[in-house]
């Protein structure tokens, strides 16, 4: 049988600074990975429609779109006051979310793939909120190991001695990627135990991506990445958006993380953008 | 309640009474292989699974306690003793008809959570074999592909399990 390869790109997460930040976002995925399918999830907050994303993509192969509720996310429910699950004390509530996003589109992108003949090299993983520009892209003849189940997030923390990994942002091969988006029905941290929170939801990944024996490559490729475009950022992004200064919006970073939740409110009114987006505790 | 999924084509072939069993009959497309239909099969029994954007499995009384996936006829006589002894899998048990390599096997149940994840694996399996084993060793008389999806549930963390 002979398939066509693609790469396919995952969005997925509250959409945030999205509207800001999506012409870059869409160039530089699309040109990286070669005209990839992309798969699009975003949690349904006020900040984006079906209908706008819908627009945002028409230019390219969007295969899925989704604009889910926030509440579905977690095993068993959330309780009424948002502080976990009901069936734990603890709960890692943003692991869990990030997880069941992932399995949605996961569904749809292996519908997509039986029903077209498609198998897919790699799958870019990004949150929407994003300043992106690229990485090294992997070199399939460099690597001289199976492709197909490397990642590229890191998965050790040597100057803290534990299991950490960067971030959900990341590329993985066709193996790695079914096994990180089925993390949501691992039972490591579920079956059989009171108490979720034992670790962090960084080392929570890594530690599955241990135990699912999805490998970091010898020779290491980066992804698309970049730093995070807060609400307070902008407006400097917007007059400086082919010449911004890193270390400027580290310190606009900075300051939004010390900011106090009013703040935050006003600059999301200003922009146009859901405070559910940043504010929720679930 | 158990719930499988089996190729249409073996709607003849399954003779016995399954009790307290729903089957998802899945039209799979002879001309493609055995792994990408045993794929489709745990798709479909996943969309089944997720209603109102929940899903099933992850309440408190899961109406599912043990999924499967028929793929050939072999030992499908046994599914009934397997359902039985298997009533309640744990997350990350799975229990093939058999082991032995010089024996093929058709079915595989487990828990939901084992059943759907080894069965979306499945369909990098064409992949990894063509890269990892580009020859197959012609001496050997068993089939294959069912001992690499043996293989698979335990490179994917899986407890593996064998009825005889």
């Amino acid at each position: 049988m002979v398939y066509n390869n693609k790469n396919c790109v995952f969005i997925r997460g509250a959409a945030r600074t999205w509207n800001y930040v999506k012409q870059n976002s869409i160039s530089q995925l699309n040109a990286y990975w070669n005209n990839p399918d992309f798969y699009v999830l975003m949690t349904d907050n006020g900040t984006v429609t079906e209908e706008s994303l819908q627009q945002d993509f028409k230019d390219v192969n969007c295969v899925s779109i989704k604009v889910i509720s926030h509440n579905n996310i977690v095993p068993f429910g959330i309780e009424s006051n948002n502080a976990g699950s009901q069936q734990w004390t603890d709960f890692s509530t943003n692991y869990w979310r990030v997880a069941w996003y992932d399995y949605v589109l996961e569904c749809e992108k292996r519908k997509y793939q039986l029903e077209h003949d498609i198998r897919y090299n790699f799958t870019q993983y990004i949150r929407p909120d994003l300043l992106l520009s690229s990485g090294n892209k992997p070199e399939v003849e460099d690597l001289y190991q199976d492709i197909h189940g490397i990642i590229s997030d890191g998965v050790y923390n040597e100057d803290s001695d534990s299991f950490n990994s960067n971030d959900i942002v990341y590329a993985a091969g066709s193996r790695s990627s079914i096994l990180m988006n089925y993390r949501y029905f691992d039972t490591y941290y579920t079956d059989g135990i009171p108490n979720q929170v034992v670790i962090g939801d960084h080392a929570k990944i890594a530690e599955y991506m241990f135990r699912n024996f999805i490998t970091y490559p010898r020779k290491q490729f980066g992804s698309p990445g970049g730093p995070f475009l807060r609400p307070n950022h902008i407006e400097y992004y917007l007059n400086h958006q082919t010449d911004y200064d890193m270390a400027e919006l580290d310190r606009m970073t900075t300051e939004w993380r010390f900011m106090g939740d009013e703040q935050k409110q006003y600059y999301c009114d200003l922009f146009n953008i859901s405070k559910l987006d940043f504010l929720y505790k679930v | 309640m158990n719930l499988l999924a089996i190729p249409s084509k073996l709607k003849n072939n399954l003779s016995i009474d399954l009790p307290n069993t729903e089957i998802l009959w899945v039209d799979c497309d002879r001309s493609k292989t055995i792994f990408e239909n045993v794929t489709r099969c745990g798709l479909d029994i996943e969309l089944s699974l997720i209603v109102d954007g929940k899903h099933l499995l992850w309440t408190n009384e899961p109406k599912y306690l043990t999924a499967g996936i028929v793929w050939n006829d072999c030992d499908i006589d046994n599914l009934k003793i397997a359902l039985d002894k298997w009533s309640n899998p744990r997350g990350d048990e799975i229990v093939f008809n058999q082991l032995h390599v010089q024996f093929p096997r058709g079915w595989a149940i487990g828990n939901p959570r084992s059943i759907i994840k080894w069965a979306a694996c499945s369909l990098t399996l064409e992949r990894l074999v063509a890269s990892c084993f580009p020859e197959p060793k012609k001496t050997h008389s068993f089939e294959y592909p069912t001992s690499r999806l043996v293989w698979l549930a335990y490179r994917i963390g899986l407890k593996v399990y064998g009825l005889q």
